[in-house]
């Protein structure tokens, strides 16, 4: 029995990491408690970005290599969501290490500093979660078209 | 209240959790013909699901405003559930053995009664659907159509018309409001007079849009129709649909086959404003006086928050002026077109507070006391002189008169906001140490007697109408 959910490199889901990443900054920004789980989920996020910037800056060869359709399917929304790919690559690794140093310390970084890095992780997932939920939308829209005529 | 979208938007994603949860339970088949097992994945992915929600019912526990960020975040991890859900729904293809409740029926039955008779189609079938849309079809063209793709031409030589309710919204009569719109399409010959009288496609758009447009003026027809028959309860129920949906200004997306949500949900507003049709609403914690402003704010706050961050691309058909135009030209002519056997009047809604009230109380609202009546009669009651009592005043005013559909219907939005909502907030949103599995199950439940109140409600109704007939 082939089991539907054994890959190894299943990706991340990057809009759900943004998401529970900005609301524990938000705690941080406020002076709650935060779980380091979720802002080690923003760092999360922040690894697989910078792997889908760096593909995008320098792309290889892909036939060599497995790539798996989602991480191809969401370094094609970065690229056509016409962002300045090297500039949110440098961002990208700054909030990086901006969320790193507030799990160390919350004071660490100022109000409009976290403010900016909430803004940079729900900007840069929203062309990839939009695409990712494009596609779901347009299976459900075919199978209603099919019956509706 | 403060983050009054996502509280609204994070209770009915939980409520169509709970209806799954419910709708599994309730089905006393499952289990015996194929085994606990398969009904147990189900349950297992809604609790899965669950956890994903516990980050934003903690938060939104806190009752402290969201910032832009956070409210953008919190819609989207929503949508996202939801979506999650809208797919395990999906799956429901492998539970069998789900019958449609005579409620439904009867219900159905009631809104074709709307229909002048020689528009009206005999009978309307029901599908429990395991996609969660509600659709209509031609179910015999349906069935030639599958079989021409196998290369089999069979002539069915018949319409069937049929309405699609998703599985899990067997028992929510609140949201079988929808379904009248889907009732709509079977009135073809009023659909057709659309296109028969003043010219409503403008000469210059060419044949695509043409059909696209064909297609949103039927879509706009089957909403004022619901409106006409339902009144505010069928923007309530569209508008949470649509909310459930509207991630990242979808709200404002048009497809090929539908106007935007937000468009169709401004054209009902209107059409309620135009025939003063409204359901009162005075509570305190609420800055809405009736329930058609409660809804359609909500989800233009959710479009609003969805165009902080989406500019969303309008197809050429919807560019405001056309589109202005073709509304304007539709709505000019539609009262004459649907022109239904009843239409209702303010006057209609007076005793849906008083229902909502018994509904409250648990107290089914199939039939009512007409209060002004008793009122009458208590004062010739207190002066009893036998010779002048007006005996038929009086045993008229004993008598409960049956709640119409759309009373029941009304009342139970009403009661909702009221009662439902805060209760369910307090539920969610208040720091306690019960589990997110307890507390979803003690709403589910409360979800289910008011089901039942308003299943009883219907029935009860139908019923004393029957006796009246004979």
């Amino acid at each position: 029995m082939k089991a539907h959910n054994d890959n190894p490199n299943q990706p991340l889901d990057p809009a759900k990491l943004a998401d529970d990443a900005v609301l524990a900054l938000s705690s941080v920004q406020r002076g709650s408690k935060v779980s380091s789980e979720l802002l080690e989920e923003g760092i999360q996020l922040c690894d697989y970005l910078i792997h889908l910037f760096q593909e995008l800056k320098a792309p290889q060869v892909e036939t060599e290599r497995l790539i798996l359709r989602a991480v191809r399917d969401d370094r094609k929304a970065l690229r056509e969501s016409g962002i300045d790919i090297d500039k949110a690559y440098r961002k990208t690794k700054e909030v990086k290490k901006w969320i790193s140093d507030l799990m160390h310390n919350p004071s660490s970084h100022s109000r409009e500093e976290i403010e900016s890095i909430k803004e940079h992780l729900m900007s840069i997932t929203l062309p990839i979660w939009r695409h990712r939920t494009s596609e779901f939308r347009e299976r459900k829209m075919k199978r209603s078209l099919i019956v509706h005529g | 209240m403060v983050n009054l979208l996502e509280k609204v938007l994070c209770i009915e994603v939980l409520e169509k959790m709970s209806r799954m949860q419910r709708f599994l339970r309730l089905e006393p088949d499952v289990a015996r013909l194929q085994g606990a097992e398969v009904v147990g994945i189900f349950v297992t992915a809604l609790d899965g699901i669950l956890v994903n929600v516990e980050p934003i019912l903690r938060r939104l526990s806190e009752d402290v405003e969201l910032d832009t960020w956070e409210s953008l975040a919190t819609v989207r991890r929503l949508s996202d559930i939801f979506n999650s859900v809208d797919e395990l729904h999906a799956q429901l293809q492998f539970i069998h053995g789900t019958w449609l409740r005579p409620e439904t029926h009867v219900f159905i039955k009631n809104v074709l009664e709307f229909i002048p008779e020689d528009r009206r189609p005999e009978r309307v079938s029901v599908i429990l659907s395991n996609t969660y849309s509600f659709e209509e079809s031609d179910l015999s063209s349906y069935f030639e159509y599958v079989l021409r793709t196998t290369n089999v031409s069979v002539a069915i030589q018949r319409e069937t018309p049929t309405v699609f309710l998703p599985k899990i919204e067997r028992d929510n009569p609140l949201n079988w409001a929808i379904l009248v719109h889907e009732c709509g399409h079977t009135d073809s010959k009023g659909i057709n007079g659309l296109f028969q009288g003043r010219q409503i496609i403008p000469d210059q758009v060419d044949a695509f849009t043409q059909n696209i447009l064909r297609q949103w003026a039927e879509e706009i027809y089957c909403d004022i129709f619901a409106t006409q028959v339902l009144g505010p309860a069928y923007l309530a129920s569209f508008a949470t649909f649509a909310l459930t949906l509207a991630a990242a200004g979808r709200a404002e997306i048009a497809s090929e086959t539908h106007p935007a949500d937000i468009v169709r949900i401004c054209i009902i507003r209107e059409v309620l404003e135009k025939n003063n049709l409204k359901v009162a609403l005075t509570e305190p914690w609420l800055d809405y006086d009736d329930v058609t402003s409660f809804f359609y704010d909500v989800l233009e706050e959710h479009t609003k928050l969805g165009r902080k961050y989406v500019r969303p691309v309008i197809p050429w058909p919807q560019l405001p002026l056309i589109l202005q135009d073709f509304v304007d030209a539709i709505c000019e002519q539609i009262d004459e077109l649907i022109s239904l056997k009843r239409q209702l009047t303010l006057t209609d809604f007076s005793r849906i507070d008083h229902l909502a009230c018994r509904l409250s109380k648990r107290i089914p609202i199939g039939s009512c006391h007409n209060l002004e009546l008793v009122e009458l009669a208590k004062k010739d009651l207190q002066e009893v002189e036998l010779d002048s009592l007006k005996f038929n005043e009086v045993r008229e005013a004993a008598q409960e008169p049956r709640t119409l559909l759309w009373e029941i219907i009304n009342a139970g939005w009403l009661h909702k906001i009221r009662s439902l909502y805060p209760n369910a907030f307090a539920l969610f949103f208040t720091p306690s140490d019960m589990a997110p599995q307890e507390k979803i199950a003690s709403w589910g439940e409360e979800l289910e007697a008011t089901d039942r109140l308003l299943l009883k409600s219907i029935e009860s109704s139908e019923i004393q109408k029957l006796m009246e007939e004979t």
